[in-house]
């Protein structure tokens, strides 16, 4: 994490047509902004019919953060919620055992739902008959974070998995 | 001083050894004379009312066991002989805390300081032991019983005059650090370098108690209890140990510039202990038999102190400091 860049989420509505959410995102990565994460829910259309889309980037400034809306805005997409937030928190755990892809999707899915923190980065590693995943949180506090965490605990538990957290940090 | 040593394994045998070594040091820096009277194991009682010769110490050292002596049991002993300072040595037991417990019970109530590395009646009955030498105006000292040679818990006491101590944590136990140590060299599964520790001595042959957190566990009661002034139970603590610790829990940890060490944490909110991701670079991220442990103060922010957590010698070092605290305590009263 960099100190002073800036994690935003930018709720977007879009139309459902082919290539849609390809121009939209294209810009952000022009400007330089790393995308964490995209969340297009085409089951829940809006009442004009359009595909509301969550996107979560991180930014170095506000300048070039203007330049990716006003962008945005020129392409004709509806920019619903602008969340800003110029620190972010970040922390990474472990989870291990017998777990398959549907486990996988499940802790992101449970995690992303809480809407206050995300996973931004998932590498898995294979042993013979378990496999390790080791996740990198993002959340807007330290607080969100320890959420997430009480909720990989919860889920760790029903699932018989390890969960390895990060050393507890100066209270 | 007279001194009782109860217990006459690897760490009494040390201690007696240590006292040997350093008995002009003592005298001349501390004005202080241990006289060992009396030492007891399993196989007897020996007792010499005006201490022992040294050779006579060496002579036990070597033999290995109380040889020729009386009958008794230690509570027995401890009662009758008139001495000053009871070393309880003897093997922990963490159900019961038995025979420490009724060693140490029986030398407050005989009026004779205590110090101990036993964790068994310290987890067990800590408040009990603790309000019992206050009673009866015995010190009771068991810097020996956590981190080995880290004198953690005396050195948290004297920085309790000024700090605050919100939060201990530690790496704790050398064996399972060790372990894990080599599982992160080797990239080998844990059963193989278990085998590779109990070979060279550094692992029990029955080293469950170490590799599920057990012992872990109950250092962090003892901290909890004596540091933080809580009254917690061994059965408070949430403790998960390193038996599911895979090698491609330690190669995805270390590739993300991180070490998995198994660390105990007491503090107002949490009392734990469980594998964690310790960064490379952090002061817990100690290797080998190393233990480690953080005091999280109000003052002082942070303070962590490295040592060898377990051998008799390096844990004789912490009785030893024991021993001069209560020496220079009853010269102040």
């Amino acid at each position: 994490m960099g100190v002073g860049k800036i994690l935003v989420r930018l709720e977007l509505e879009l139309e459902d047509v082919p290539g849609q959410l390809v121009r939209a995102l294209e810009p952000i990565s022009r400007f330089g902004g790393n995308i964490k994460s995209v969340v297009h829910r085409r089951e829940k259309k809006t009442k004009l019919g359009l595909v509301p889309v969550t996107v979560v980037l991180e930014i170095g400034d506000k300048g070039r953060f203007r330049k990716i809306l006003s962008e945005l805005r020129t392409q004709g997409v509806r920019i619903t919620h602008v969340g800003e937030k110029e620190e972010f928190s970040e922390k990474t755990v472990l989870m291990a055992g017998r777990m398959g892809v549907e486990d996988l999707r499940e802790i992101t899915e449970r995690i992303n739902r809480t809407g206050r923190s995300r996973i931004s980065d998932m590498r898995l590693s294979m042993g013979k008959e378990e496999m390790a995943v080791r996740l990198r949180l993002n959340g807007e506090d330290e607080r969100t974070l320890e959420e997430a965490i009480s909720l990989l605990e919860r889920i760790a538990e029903e699932k018989g998995l390890l969960l390895v957290k990060t050393v507890e940090e100066r209270t | 001083m007279k001194i009782i040593v109860v217990g006459f394994g690897n760490l009494g045998k040390a201690l007696v050894r240590i006292l040997l070594q350093k008995k002009e040091f003592l005298e001349c820096k501390y004005g202080l004379s241990p006289q060992i009277i009396a030492v007891v194991d399993e196989y007897g009682v020996l007792i010499r009312e005006k201490g022992f010769s040294a050779k006579e110490l060496l002579g036990l050292v070597e033999k290995g066991r109380v040889v020729g002596g009386k009958r008794m049991s230690g509570r027995e002993m401890i009662r009758e002989v008139e001495g000053e300072v009871v070393f309880e040595l003897t093997p922990t037991n963490i159900e019961t805390g038995e025979p420490g417990l009724s060693h140490i019970r029986e030398a407050m109530l005989s009026g004779k300081h205590v110090i101990t590395s036993n964790k068994g009646p310290l987890v067990v009955a800590f408040r009990e032991l603790e309000e019992l030498s206050k009673k009866r105006s015995v010190e009771f000292r068991y810097s020996a019983s956590v981190g080995g040679a880290i004198p953690v818990i005396s050195f948290a006491r004297k920085l309790l005059t000024g700090n605050k101590i919100l939060a201990v944590r530690g790496v704790l136990n050398g064996t399972t650090n060790y372990i894990l140590s080599r599982m992160s060299q080797e990239e080998v599964p844990l059963d193989i370098v278990v085998r590779e520790a109990q070979e060279l001595g550094i692992a029990e042959k029955d080293p469950s108690l170490d590799l599920e957190g057990v012992d872990t566990a109950c250092k962090i009661t003892i901290l909890a209890n004596s540091v933080l002034g809580k009254k917690v139970k061994l059965r408070e603590v949430k403790r998960e140990g390193i038996l599911r610790v895979t090698p491609e829990v330690i190669r995805l940890a270390h590739e993300a510039g991180f070490a998995v060490k198994l660390v105990g944490t007491a503090s107002d909110r949490v009392l734990e202990v469980g594998p964690r991701l310790v960064p490379l670079h952090h002061p817990l991220a100690v290797s080998g038999t190393l233990n480690a442990v953080t005091l999280e103060l109000d003052l002082a922010r942070e303070i962590t102190l490295t040592g060898f957590g377990a051998g008799p010698q390096e844990t004789s070092s912490s009785l030893l400091g024991d021993l001069v605290d209560i020496h220079q305590s009853l010269a102040g009263r």
